[in-house]
């Protein structure tokens, strides 16, 4: 970003702004913001519709036995191919390209929601006043008709209007003709993990990712030439550091976390990398090897699903999430704080616990309590026992 | 309110930090100390003094947008002389062909984590200092925005630390001061064949002993609390023995282009 004159800060920002395809502008702080995918995921990272911001990294540290991060890896991936970004993606665990095929598409009907549906079928019985009350909820809803309108108009752009967050069916894989029409860029570490160098894994792949951006004129620094449109670069990195992964000394991978990060501060890309932070440590306690990369990293998100947890889990958890959310560090660039304390719906500054849970069609973080007292069952009275002609005990 | 709160803390003369002295200010993840880097360098580009900073962690932008909210433009204190800036987050990895225009200065490169690249880095500090002050009290301010990422990639801690007493010692000499930001998170180690623990160990506690005012910034104990960010102490280190000086613990919270300070309890969220 230059900053040739002193005022004009908006004005910047707005030039930016409509060089990238499905970027939004943060009214925060004058942020550019790309969506993770998931909105829940959006509104704790910035607040409702926002995203993660361009030139940071998101580390996401793995859940342990179960793929719910790597769903969120997916998400962020789809994202960026539906949005028209170039989409980097390495990983030491499968073929990238197979990863590739298994990400989840855009649903087509708008209706998918069909527990609001029946939520919204279910008129009040009782306590009529406090229908007129908001609705009480705990996630995000998926309308990316709301901030279609809400977006800043960008004067002279010739673009047709793009959706900032698409929503994902899980049941749905990408088709064929879309990543073949995507600009894609496959760095297959599986191989080189047989192969004997001096140089680190972590090196090969830096490099890889410094020829993306070079060729496709990424970096803000690079002179803009007539006829190419500036796009974003999304990356993802599946569980770097795990044992698939062979360097040759504990800084390798923090050098890299350093190298990315500022590589991706002075481009329009954006990342987020998986690690399974469990292999580290022996307990629950955080270590400082991993600590290291948190503290380099921009954003720190957790997994903790109750189907990897050792601890037994109350029924009551488990019946309607399927883990919890932690929040460990937010993005706070060119700011001092993050707009998230302030704006998020679910974190609420922080305060609320946060869960996660997997539906067929979707994954969601919601805010994290306890359902009421004896479920949510239908109470019903027995019929025993209550004497003829009266249909309810409490009737006169 | 504000950043006052902490001026009147600290009691420092003028606002100015203490002339030949060392800040150390160390955070953790759940409450970082950027805050406190700002606010100096804040006071001391108001005060019309002269800003060495080291951006290990940061670019300049980051720097550039939070001063504009907090009433400072570091590129006119930069085109005056008045603030240098040293890019350690881009430059350290890139081959000096490819710099970014933003980076004034490319000091070492981190895939040699030897003590020459260190002393290079030193002599490029010491260039700036001696260019920009012919005279020998002129108050500059040396800050080290995450000295910690040193350690983390891979330089020898006694490198390090030697690299820092040398900075120390030019410091003195030109009658200024020297703020460095590390990372102190309480962390339970590895099995005890890993080194890292042990390395976190003796560089945070040395530089520790050899500063004068410490500031520790961290997490409430008692966990996450909207209302209030964090706790910060001001102690004295262990060979600091001004007598106006007053060691206390606060608590804040930050705001957009604020700080708010206050003593323990008295939140305004509270009442």
């Amino acid at each position: 970003m230059n900053n040739s004159s002193s005022f004009s800060s908006f004005k910047k920002n707005i030039r930016t702004s409509k060089t990238l395809p499905a970027a939004r502008l943060s009214p925060y702080n004058g942020q550019l913001l790309l969506s993770t995918g998931v909105p829940s995921l959006d509104d704790i990272l910035t607040f409702q519709c926002g995203g993660l911001p361009i030139g940071t990294i998101l580390l996401i540290k793995e859940d342990k036995h179960t793929g719910y991060s790597k769903l969120l890896l997916k998400y962020f991936l789809s994202q960026g191919i539906a949005s028209g970004h170039h989409v980097l993606f390495s990983s030491t665990e499968e073929d990238p390209s197979n990863f590739i095929k298994g990400l989840p598409w855009i649903t087509n009907d708008d209706s998918n929601d069909l527990d609001d549906k029946a939520e919204a079928d279910d008129k009040m019985k009782i306590a009529w006043r406090y229908k007129e009350m908001k609705k009480f909820e705990s996630g995000i809803k998926t309308t990316p008709t709301i901030f279609k309108n809400k977006q800043i108009p960008i004067t002279g752009s010739q673009r047709q209007e793009q959706p900032f967050c698409y929503t994902f069916d899980l049941t749905k894989s990408i088709p064929q003709q879309s990543i073949d029409s995507a600009s894609i860029t496959l760095v297959d570490a599986t191989k080189w993990a047989d192969e004997q160098h001096d140089e680190s894994m972590y090196d090969k792949l830096l490099s890889e990712i410094r020829r993306v951006i070079d060729q496709n004129h990424f970096s803000s620094s690079a002179t803009p030439s007539t006829g190419v449109e500036k796009n974003a670069l999304r990356i993802g990195i599946h569980s770097i550091a795990s044992p698939l992964w062979n360097s040759n000394s504990p800084h390798d991978l923090y050098r890299f976390f350093h190298a990315l990060r500022g590589l991706l501060r002075n481009s329009s890309g954006l990342s987020v990398i998986t690690i399974p932070a469990h292999l580290y440590t022996s307990n629950l306690e955080p270590c400082s090897f991993i600590r290291r990369i948190e503290h380099i990293s921009d954003a720190v998100v957790e997994l903790e699903s109750f189907a990897g947890s050792s601890a037994t889990v109350n029924n009551v958890y488990s019946a309607s999430y399927h883990g919890l959310f932690h929040v460990h560090k937010l993005p706070t660039i060119n700011s001092l704080i993050s707009p998230s304390v302030k704006l998020s719906i679910l974190s609420g500054g922080g305060g609320n616990n946060l869960g996660f849970k997997l539906r067929r069609k979707k994954f969601s973080i919601e805010t994290f309590h306890l359902p009421p007292e004896g479920g949510l069952t239908v109470r019903k009275v027995a019929k025993s026992g209550v004497d003829e002609g009266k249909k309810d005990p409490y009737d006169f | 309110m504000g950043y006052q709160t902490l001026d009147v803390a600290l009691s420092f003369k003028n606002n100015l930090t203490p002339l030949k002295s060392s800040i150390l200010i160390t955070d953790t993840l759940s409450a970082q100390g950027n805050f406190l880097v700002h606010h100096f360098i804040v006071n001391q580009i108001k005060a019309d003094k002269h800003v060495i900073l080291v951006g290990l962690a940061q670019i300049f932008n980051h720097y550039l947008n939070i001063g504009r909210k907090l009433g400072v433009n570091l590129t006119v204190a930069s085109q005056k002389g008045q603030f240098s800036f040293i890019d350690g987050l881009t430059s350290l990895t890139i081959n000096s062909s490819t710099s970014f225009p933003t980076s004034m200065i490319t000091p070492l490169s981190i895939t040699n984590c030897t003590k020459e690249t260190l002393l290079n880095f030193y002599s490029v500090i010491k260039k700036i200092i001696t260019t920009h002050h012919a005279s020998t009290n002129s108050n500059v301010l040396l800050i080290f925005d995450d000295l910690s990422v040193l350690v983390y990639s891979g330089f020898k801690v006694c490198d390090v630390l030697e690299f820092w007493g040398a900075c120390r010692v030019l410091i003195e000499k030109y009658d200024g001061t020297l703020i460095s930001l590390i990372h102190a998170d309480e962390v339970s180690g590895l099995s005890s064949t890993d080194n890292i623990d042990f390395d976190d160990e003796i560089f945070v506690k040395s530089l520790i002993y050899k500063s004068e005012y410490l500031l520790s910034v961290r997490g409430l104990e008692s966990g996450f609390s909207r209302d209030v960010s964090g706790e910060i102490t001001i102690a004295r280190g262990p060979k600091n023995f001004e007598k106006w000086f007053r060691p206390t613990a606060l608590h804040y919270k930050i705001l957009d282009n604020n700080v708010q300070f206050f003593a323990k309890g008295f939140s305004q969220g509270i009442f």
